[in-house]
């Protein structure tokens, strides 16, 4: 430490480091051009680069990996898979595809195919998918379409229902989970009390991405059909909003700590996993923590209760090729034997996910647990969210802070609504 | 970042002769010498800070390819009508000040602690600097561990002493979120500033204080006559690392609360990624970051004048 240079500076030294300090503000906080590539790119003939969630390919045996280099080594193809964390796939494959680089094939959620669409990002394969579309769950192809074309194929498809905890419920004295919306929060109270809570909610977007059933089961809409202008705040809207903040802010079923769901969903899992909450809404990508945290937990599954009508809401990955790929026939090689009907056991034995093909009812999905049975079955009815450009936008910021300023007590929950859908309109009519 | 900084301060030696009252001969050999350095910072500084600018005055969203257009001040426009400008503005300041406050006060400290002749004084020197070299990442979920509102040990500990009796949701309750980024935020950055003022303290010699005893100084005499006028420049430095730092310390922000609750915690660096990675919009981002880049510039200027000019 004695060794420290001396740190006295001259004046103009003094303001070139200003100048440095700035710039990096600049640098940080905009990000332009910032793509790197990965991998290889698409330049070399015979190789394909493909970029996914750590979800997908975290670690060095991951099923996609292997899959993969099962393909690879048939047709001579080197297929590089790369994993990123969830929350930056979409970010990572935008700046690096803005960039000039990045990966020729993409596994990312399907919310996110119509903004890389829009953005042309990536390779319309309408025409290449027609044979094959009819295998798939028409929501899923809905939500990795846009402006009536497709931009990737689906691979995964998630829903949302509601987990139980069998225990709690035979200690309240509660039979079965409850089917309706009253019968929900006659529940929840009943299982409130003593540290533990009835139900979990989320914060920031995992509140509202948890929200769109609540809408349609009340007979809500999130936008109209032309995508131009926000319904989520017309009266059914406004009711259902209401009701499922209420769970919060007028009957206290919820544990307070869900304003700290903000990072991830192992967070919004946790009260459950520890038996402090009786029941959540998630979809089958929580059932792998559970089993992992706690697996002795005695817990049902069951669809979400009903309101008018029942829904939920539709989730999962699609696969698309990217404008950066160089070899657009060899990538589509791949893509499609990847969802064929041989290869559902990628996603069954590698990640106990549900493939969004219609023949996953046929029994193929036996071999999963009976925790997944209920999504197997909502798979053909879930609902896609709206395919539209600013949905990331609206689902993740503006939809977001509405939810945030209601539990946090800033706005009330009409004004909140009512807010976010001229917030929600204003971003579509951007484009 | 570092390593630019780094770079300058081991540069400033050379300035500092070329600024010495010795007139420089003239001619263009200077110039000749300085081109390569001239050339690269105006690479590697100034090329990004004009891309930014002229993007900020174009209508340049990823979504819309091929819509790119000039569109004068319209992005200006759009971000300083945006309500949220002005609470993530305000935000900004508040940051930047009470990290600026609170890092020179305790840094201080810390140097003067440092400073003394005290057994183990290499390995306390060694402690202190911990937080500044664990990468942020790995703060963020010891932190976020340590203030989970039912399973932190924090928590735990007030419960047990009876100090508290419901666990605070320090980074969900909008009343305490900023103050507990900025305290994280101080834990981490203070031994930067400590260091330097340690290098300062160094540079005094030890005949003033010897003399300032003579004079019979007492202790606070010494720290204003002697000790603050002798590491000033150090002072200077260190503080305005410490705002550029800060306001830029968008790590620190985001991957505690992603700016909220309810916006709590929105500064300018927030605002400027959720332009650019919620809506895709570069042009509003390059626009708010533009915004942040003069507010720096300005404040760092006028506090080199402040601080420098008092010398002559």
């Amino acid at each position: 430490m004695s060794q420290t240079p001396n740190m006295r500076m001259s004046r103009r030294g003094l303001l070139r480091a200003t100048g440095g300090i700035a710039a990096t503000a600049v640098l940080a906080a905009c990000g332009n051009g910032g793509g790197t590539g990965g991998g290889s790119g698409g330049g070399a003939k015979g190789t394909l680069t493909l970029w996914a969630s750590t979800a997908f390919a975290g670690d060095a045996k991951a099923a996609l990996r292997t899959a993969a280099q099962e393909y690879g080594g048939k047709q001579g193809l080197t297929i590089n898979v790369e994993g990123f964390p969830a929350n930056d796939l979409a970010k990572k494959i935008t700046t690096a595809l803005a960039g000039g680089g990045g990966p020729d094939i993409v596994v990312a959620d399907v919310s996110s195919i119509p903004q890389f669409a829009a953005s042309k990002m990536l390779v319309d394969v309408t025409a290449r998918f027609k044979a094959a579309q009819g295998e798939f769950f028409a929501g899923n192809v809905a939500a990795a379409s846009f402006k009536d074309a497709v931009y990737a194929v689906p691979y995964d498809t998630s829903n949302v229902a509601l987990l139980w905890n069998k225990k709690l419920f035979q200690q309240a004295g509660i039979q079965s989970p409850p089917g309706t919306w009253d019968e929900l929060l006659a529940s929840a109270k009943e299982l409130t009390g003593g540290g533990r809570h009835g139900y979990m909610l989320g914060a920031q977007g995992y509140g509202s991405f948890l929200f769109w059933p609540w809408l349609w089961q009340n007979g809500g809409r999130i936008l109209d059909d032309a995508g131009t202008k926000a319904l989520f705040n017309a009266p059914e809207g406004l009711e259902a909003w209401n009701f499922y903040a209420g769970l919060h802010l007028t009957h206290g079923v919820v544990p307070p700590t869900f304003l700290g769901v903000t990072q991830a969903w192992d967070q919004y899992i946790q009260p459950f996993l520890t038996e402090k909450v009786a029941m959540l809404a998630i979809g089958d990508w929580g059932l792998a923590p559970i089993a992992k945290g706690n697996p002795g937990l005695e817990y049902g599954v069951a669809s979400l209760p009903k309101g008018k009508e029942s829904a939920t809401v539709l989730g999962g990955n699609a696969i698309g090729i990217t404008s950066a790929c160089k070899n657009v026939d060899a990538a589509w090689g791949f893509v499609s034997w990847l969802t064929s009907a041989g290869q559902e056991k990628v996603l069954r034995d590698g990640y106990q996910r549900i493939p969004a093909r219609t023949d996953v009812g046929n029994g193929s999905m036996a071999g999963l647990d009976e925790a997944h049975q209920i999504f197997i079955q909502q798979a053909a009815s879930a609902r896609p969210r709206p395919a539209v450009t600013a949905w990331g936008d609206i689902e993740w910021q503006v939809m977001a802070n509405a939810w945030d300023s209601v539990i946090q007590k800033k706005k009330s929950p009409r004004q909140a609504l009512n807010e976010a859908a001229t917030a929600a309109t204003q971003a579509l009519s951007r484009g | 970042m570092a390593t630019t900084h780094l770079k300058e301060s081991a540069a400033a030696p050379a300035s500092r002769v070329a600024s010495a009252p010795r007139r420089p001969r003239g001619g263009r050999r200077p110039w000749a010498y300085l081109a390569p350095a001239v050339l690269l910072l105006g690479g590697v500084l100034g090329y990004p800070v004009l891309d930014g600018l002229w993007t900020s005055f174009n209508h340049s969203i990823l979504t819309q390819p091929g819509a790119d257009r000039f569109t004068g001040l319209s992005n200006y426009a759009a971000v300083l009508t945006d309500p949220v400008l002005l609470t993530a503005a305000w935000h900004t300041v508040l940051w930047g000040v009470a990290n600026l406050v609170l890092q020179l006060v305790l840094g201080f400290a810390l140097a003067m602690l440092m400073h003394q002749k005290l057994a183990g004084r290499a390995f306390f020197r060694s402690v202190v600097i911990i937080p500044w070299i664990v990468p942020s990442v790995v703060v963020a979920l010891v932190w976020r561990f340590l203030l989970d509102p039912t399973s932190g040990p924090l928590n735990q500990l007030l419960l047990n002493l009876g100090l508290i009796d419901q666990s605070p949701q320090w980074l969900a309750d909008e009343s305490t979120a900023m103050p507990v980024l900025i305290l994280l935020s101080t834990w981490k950055w203070t031994p930067l500033v400590a260091v330097i003022l340690l290098a300062g303290l160094q540079t005094i010699p030890k005949e003033l204080h010897e003399a300032a005893m003579l004079d019979g100084a007492g202790a606070p005499q010494r720290l204003r006559y002697v000790i603050i006028p002798g590491i000033r420049t150090s002072i200077a430095l260190a503080g305005l690392l410490t705002v550029g730092y800060s306001v830029n310390n968008f790590n620190g922000i985001w991957m505690f609360t992603r700016g909220g609750p309810a916006g709590a915690t929105e500064t300018l660096t927030t605002l400027a990624y959720q332009y650019a990675f919620t809506q895709f919009d570069f042009g509003r981002a390059a626009a708010v970051a533009m915004i942040l880049f003069a507010f720096l510039f300005l404040l760092s200027t006028v506090y080199f004048y402040l601080v420098e000019g008092r010398k002559r």
